[in-house]
C-alpha cells in the first residue's frame, strides 16, 4: 500500500497526529462547570474507587472521544489516496481536453456549450477513483496544459474553473500532438528495439490514456498526428440545430478606376438547417452607410455582398467600416467583420537622373511633393551599394530612371525614361516623323488623357517582356508600355524629355508643355508610387499579432481595445511598434500624443469552422476517424460512504455544540 | 460561582414557622421520653419521684412523720396496717431542639436549616404545651450563653422568635458545637439533633457525646432532594461550601448508581451506629411536610404521641 498525494509525508504525519491531539484536547480542554455542594463527603466516597484506573474508567464511559476518534480515522483514511502497488489496481489516466475557440461560446438554452463542457468534465472529475491520474488541457488556436498529470482531482477540478473560453479559432493540432506525446512515450518507442513485445505491452499499458475531448468538432481534420496508444473519447458539446448567421469573409480595396473610393467585399453564410433572413448593416465609423435585407438564404448557402464607399480624401483621418447583421443567432461573435482604413505612409520615389528638369520640375509641384519624398540621384549612384541595398530590400516605391538603366533592378515600381530598364525590355529608334496613332484610355496611367496630337523629334519604340501592356503607340512602335515583374510594375517610355547634342540641350517632344504630361506623371505616382492613397487594413484573426510603423516620430503610443481597456506601446528598434493583445474582437484604436488617433486595426472572427458551430458528430486525427460517443467511459469510485461521513461529522459537531452548551469555556 | 438550581439557598421568610392548622394538629401531641428525668419545676410529666399528683403509683408502709393525708384509710381497715399511698410525680421536661447551622444546611429549598427549623418549632411546640422546658439552640463552638429556657403555650412566640434569629451559617464542626452545648446544658432531657451529618471529621464523637450526658437522643438527619436524586450532567467540579473541597466529577449512570450506595451506606452507618446506642434515627427529606411529619412518622418512631 502506498501513501501519495499532494501532501507528502510530514503532512501525513501531521494528519496522524490529528486523533491523538484530539484524545488530548478532549481532557485538556475539558472545562468543568463548578457547582458548590452542601458537601463533596458523598462524592468523595462514591469516587474514590472509581479513581482507581480513572483515565480508562473515563475512557470506557466516554462515548463522544470515542465517536470523535473514529470520525477523525474514518475522516484521514477517506483523504489517504491508498493503492496497491500491483499489476491488478492500477489507476487509469485520463486527458480532458476543452475546447474554448470562439465557437465553444455558441448559447445552448440558458448556458453557453463551453459551460455545459466544463460541467460534465466537473463530473467526471468527481467520478474518478483516487489512484486514477488525469491531465487538463485547453485549446484554442494554442493548447495549453492547464494541470498535469494529478491523482489530486480537487486541484484539477479548481483549474477547470479557471479555463475561460476565448474568442479564437480552433486548432486542434498542438493539443492532439501532445496528448498523443504522453500516451505514447518516447522511452518506449526509442526502446523498442531492446524490449520484447511483452515488456513493450506492459509499458504501454502503464501510460496508456484516454483521451476525453470536450469540443463541437468544430476544426479542420488533424493531419500529421498518429493517436497511437491513446483512446479518444469525443464528448459532442451542443447540438446540430443551430440558429446561426455569419460573416465569414468581409475584404476592402481601392477602386482601381475610382480614387478614393473603397469597394467592400462581404460574404454572408447561414449555417444553419433552415432557410432565414438577413439584415445586414454596413456602418462607417458608427454610422449605417448602406442596408441590405433578403428575406431567406437557404440552409448551407452564402450571400456575397458588395459596397462602395468613397471616403475622406482627409490624408489622416481614419474610417472603421463594420459589417453587422442585424438580430440575434445562437453564435454573435461572427455576426460582425470589421475593417479599417488608415492613413497612408508617404511614398518614397528617387530619380536618377543626370539632369532633367522637366522631370525635376514636375516632381517639385505643391501638389505632388506634399505627397511624396522625392530623392534625387545622379547615375553614378546606380553603382554604390545604396543601390545595391535597394536591389535587396523594398525602400523605395518607385524609382525614375532617366536616359539610365541599371544593371539590376530595385525591388519597387520603376519608370525608365529612354532606356530599357532591363534585358526583358528592348528599345528600338524610329524613324521620324513619329505621330501618335492612340493611346490606352483604360489604363490608370493613361485614363482620359489626350495623347494623340503629341509630337516626337526622336523616339524609339518599346518592346517589353509578355503581358506587357501598351499605354501609347506610334505609328511605329509602342512609346509608352508597362509590364509586371515579381509583382512590381516598370513603365518604360521610349523617348525622353530632352536630349543633348553636341552640348546643347534641345526638346525631343512637347509633351511637357502640355496638361497631360502632369497628370500622367500624377497618375503615375499615384498608380506606382500609391501617392495619396491610404492604407486598407483587413481585419486580422484574434491573438495574432499586429504590427506597423507611424510615419511620425512618435515613441510611445495607446492601444485601446474594443472594450476600452488602455495599453502602451513602446516603439521598437527598428522604429515599429507591436501589439499583441488581440483578444478581443473589434476595432482597436491606436492613439498617439495629444490624444490623436492615428490609426486603427480591426479583430474579426471571420471564420468558417467557427462559424459554422452545428457539432460535427466525427473528425479526423491521421488515419483515424474519431466518432462522437454517447457518453464517457470513466471507471467511477462509489464515494457515496464519504456522504455518511460528512454527516457524520455534521452530527458531531452538533453534538459538541449540545454539549459545549453544558460547558464553562 | 453558580449552585445547583436545588441547592440554591431560597429562604421563604414570609412562610410561618408553624401555620394555625399545624398548631391545631399539635395541640394533641406529647413529647414522649424513653427516660424519666428530674425536671425542675412540676409538670405534666411522670417523674421516677413520687409526689403529689392524681396518678397512684404504689403504697409503702407508714413511718413517722409522712403525710397523714396520703394514708390509705381502706387498706387500713383491710389490713389494720397504716399504708401511705404514693402518688406519681410529675415533673416537666427538658426538651433541647440542637439545629445544625452550617454553610451545608443553607442548601436546598427549603433550605435544610430551614425545614430544621420548622421541625423544632413543631417539637417545641407539641413541649410548649406539655409544660414542658423547651430549649432550641444551635452547634457552636463558641462560648455563647444558654438559650433561655421556654415553657408553657404563652411562649409560643418566643420560640419562634428565637427559632428564626438563630445564627446560621457557624463554621462549627459537629464534634465541637455538641460538646460545648452538653458544657452550656448540664441537665437532662430530650435532645433532637437536626442536622445532615455531613462533617467530613465524623458524627460518632458528637453523638457519643450526647449519649453520654444521658439524654435521650434523636436524631434527624435532613437531606435535600437533590442531594437524595442528584439530577446532575456533564463534568463538573463540585466544590464543597464548607471547605471549598474540590471534586471533580464526570457524571455517569455507573457514578450516579455509586452515589446513591453510598448515600445508603452512610445513612445505614449512622442508623446502626444509632440504633446499638438507643438512639432514633431518622431520615428526612426537605420536601416532606412537617406537619405529617411529625403527626405520623415521628409517632411512630415514639419521639411523639
Amino acid at each position: 500500500m502506498i501513501l501519495g498525494g499532494p501532501w507528502g509525508w510530514l503532512g501525513w504525519t501531521v494528519l496522524a497526529a490529528v486523533p491523538l491531539l484530539i484524545f488530548l484536547l478532549y481532557f485538556l480542554k475539558l472545562r468543568r462547570t463548578r457547582l458548590e455542594v452542601p458537601s463533596t463527603f458523598l462524592w468523595k466516597r462514591s469516587i474514590e474507587d472509581l479513581q482507581v484506573n480513572s483515565l480508562w474508567q473515563r475512557l470506557r464511559s466516554t462515548l463522544l472521544l470515542w465517536l470523535q476518534l473514529a470520525i477523525a480515522l474514518l475522516l484521514l483514511l477517506s483523504m489517504l489516496p491508498m493503492g496497491c502497488q500491483s499489476e491488478q489496481r492500477l489507476g487509469q489516466r485520463h486527458i480532458f481536453l476543452l475546447d474554448t475557440s470562439a465557437s465553444m461560446s455558441a448559447t445552448e438554452g440558458e448556458t453557453t456549450r463551453f459551460e455545459v463542457a466544463k460541467q460534465q468534465i466537473d463530473a467526471q472529475l468527481s467520478r474518478l477513483r483516487e489512484i486514477d491520474l488525469a491531465m487538463l488541457m485547453s485549446s484554442d488556436d494554442e493548447a495549453q496544459i492547464r494541470q498535469a498529470y494529478t491523482s489530486d482531482h480537487a486541484l484539477l477540478r479548481r483549474k477547470l474553473q479557471e479555463v475561460v473560453v476565448r474568442p479564437r479559432l480552433t486548432k486542434m493540432d498542438d493539443a492532439l500532438s501532445a496528448a498523443t506525446a504522453l500516451a505514447n512515450p518516447s522511452h518506449v518507442r526509442d526502446a523498442g528495439d531492446q524490449l520484447t513485445p511483452d515488456q513493450v505491452a506492459k509499458e504501454l499499458e502503464k501510460d496508456r490514456a484516454t483521451l476525453h475531448l470536450y469540443s463541437d468538432g468544430g476544426f479542420p481534420p488533424v493531419k500529421d498526428t498518429d493517436l497511437g496508444e491513446l483512446v479518444v473519447n469525443f464528448v459532442p458539446s451542443g447540438s446540430e440545430n443551430v440558429r446561426n448567421l455569419g460573416v465569414t469573409t468581409l475584404n476592402a480595396q481601392w477602386n482601381e478606376r475610382r480614387r478614393g473610393t473603397v469597394d467592400l467585399f462581404a460574404r454572408i453564410e447561414n449555417f444553419s438547417k433552415v432557410p432565414l433572413p438577413i439584415d445586414v448593416e454596413l456602418r462607417r465609423n458608427g454610422e449605417v452607410i448602406d442596408v441590405v435585407r433578403r428575406d431567406a438564404v437557404n440552409a448551407g448557402e452564402a450571400l456575397s455582398l458588395d459596397f462602395q464607399d468613397a471616403i475622406s480624401a482627409q490624408q489622416d483621418s481614419v474610417t472603421e467600416y463594420e459589417l453587422r447583421i442585424v438580430g440575434s443567432d445562437d453564435f454573435l461573435l461572427d455576426n460582425s467583420a470589421h475593417c479599417v482604413v488608415n492613413p497612408g505612409r508617404k511614398p518614397q520615389v528617387m530619380l536618377v537622373t543626370a539632369g532633367n528638369t522637366g522631370l525635376e520640375a514636375v516632381l517639385s509641384t505643391t501638389l505632388i511633393a506634399e505627397g511624396l519624398e522625392l530623392l534625387v540621384q545622379s547615375p553614378e549612384f546606380l553603382a554604390t551599394d545604396g543601390y545595391k541595398a535597394m536591389v535587396d530590400q523594398p525602400l523605395f516605391d518607385l524609382v525614375v530612371f532617366d536616359r539610365v538603366a541599371p544593371k539590376q533592378l530595385p525591388l519597387a515600381n520603376t519608370m525608365s525614361w529612354g532606356s530599357a530598364p532591363s534585358e526583358e525590355w528592348q528599345l528600338t529608334p524610329l524613324t521620324p516623323p513619329v505621330f501618335v496613332l492612340f493611346s490606352n484610355n483604360t489604363h490608370p496611367l493613361t485614363m482620359n488623357l489626350n495623347l494623340d496630337t503629341l509630337a516626337f523629334l526622336k523616339a524609339s519604340g518599346v518592346k517589353g517582356p509578355q503581358a506587357t501592356v501598351d499605354l501609347l503607340t506610334a505609328n511605329d512602335g509602342v512609346l509608352i508600355a508597362v509590364g509586371s515583374r515579381l509583382g512590381f510594375q516598370d513603365v518604360v517610355l521610349g523617348f525622353t524629355l530632352t536630349e543633348e547634342e553636341n552640348g546643347n540641350r534641345f526638346p525631343v517632344t512637347d509633351w511637357p508643355g502640355r496638361i497631360s504630361f502632369p497628370v500622367f506623371m500624377f497618375n503615375t505616382l499615384e498608380f506606382l508610387g500609391r501617392l495619396g492613397q491610404k492604407e486598407i487594413a483587413s481585419s486580422v484573426r484574434p491573438g495574432q499579432m499586429i504590427r506597423f510603423r507611424l510615419e511620425s516620430e512618435e515613441r510611445q503610443l495607446e492601444v485601446v481595445s474594443p472594450t476600452g481597456q488602455r495599453q502602451r506601446l513602446n516603439k521598437l528598434s527598428d522604429g515599429g511598434f507591436v501589439y499583441s493583445g488581440t483578444d478581443e474582437l473589434g476595432i482597436y484604436r491606436v492613439i498617439g500624443q495629444d490624444a490623436k488617433h492615428v490609426r486603427s486595426f480591426a479583430v474579426s472572427l471571420s471564420d468558417r469552422w467557427e462559424s459554422d458551430i452545428a457539432v460535427k458528430p466525427q473528425t479526423m486525427v491521421g488515419d483515424s476517424t474519431v466518432t462522437a460517443a454517447a457518453e464517457t467511459k470513466i471507471q467511477a469510485d462509489s464515494k457515496a460512504w464519504r456522504y455518511v461521513l460528512l454527516a457524520a461529522l455534521a452530527v458531531l459537531c452538533l453534538e459538541w455544540i449540545v454539549y459545549n452548551r453544558r460547558i464553562l469555556l | 460561582m453558580p449552585r445547583h438550581p436545588y441547592l440554591s439557598p431560597i429562604v421563604n421568610e414570609s412562610e410561618p414557622l408553624l401555620s394555625p392548622e399545624t398548631l391545631g394538629r399539635l395541640e394533641r401531641l406529647e413529647l414522649v421520653t424513653r427516660k424519666i428525668f428530674r425536671g425542675q419545676l412540676k409538670g405534666e410529666r411522670r417523674s421516677r419521684r413520687k409526689g403529689q399528683s392524681v396518678e397512684f403509683a404504689d403504697y409503702r408502709n407508714y413511718v413517722a412523720g409522712d403525710d397523714l393525708r396520703f394514708i390509705d384509710w381502706n387498706m387500713y381497715a383491710r389490713f389494720d396496717k397504716l399504708f401511705l399511698r404514693l402518688y406519681q410525680e410529675e415533673e416537666d421536661l427538658h426538651f433541647f431542639a440542637l439545629l445544625d447551622s452550617s454553610p451545608s444546611m443553607m442548601f436546598g429549598e427549603p433550605t435544610k436549616f430551614r425545614f430544621a427549623q420548622k421541625m423544632a418549632a413543631a417539637l417545641g411546640y407539641i413541649g410548649l404545651c406539655r409544660s414542658d422546658r423547651i430549649k432550641v439552640e444551635v452547634l457552636t463552638d463558641q462560648i455563647v450563653p444558654p438559650s433561655a429556657a421556654l415553657r408553657g403555650k404563652g411562649n409560643l412566640w418566643k420560640l419562634l422568635r428565637q427559632l428564626e434569629t438563630l445564627p446560621t451559617t457557624t463554621s462549627t464542626s459537629l464534634d465541637a458545637g455538641v460538646k460545648k452545648f452538653c458544657i452550656r446544658n448540664p441537665g437532662k432531657g430530650i435532645v433532637v439533633l437536626l442536622s445532615d451529618l455531613m462533617d467530613k471529621s465524623g458524627y460518632e464523637n458528637a453523638i457519643r457525646a450526647l449519649v453520654a450526658r444521658q439524654y435521650d437522643v434523636y436524631v434527624i438527619q435532613i437531606f435535600s432532594p437533590a442531594e437524595l436524586e442528584p439530577d446532575l450532567t456533564g463534568d463538573l467540579q463540585l466544590i464543597d461550601c464548607e471547605d471549598g473541597d474540590l471534586a471533580d466529577i464526570s457524571v455517569s449512570p455507573r457514578l450516579m448508581e455509586r452515589y446513591k450506595a453510598t448515600l445508603q451506606s452512610f445513612v445505614g452507618e449512622i442508623r446502626h451506629f444509632c440504633a446499638r446506642r438507643g438512639i432514633v434515627h431518622t431520615v428526612c427529606s426537605t420536601a416532606q411536610d412537617v406537619d405529617q411529619l411529625v403527626a405520623s412518622y415521628l409517632r411512630s418512631r415514639g419521639l411523639v404521641r
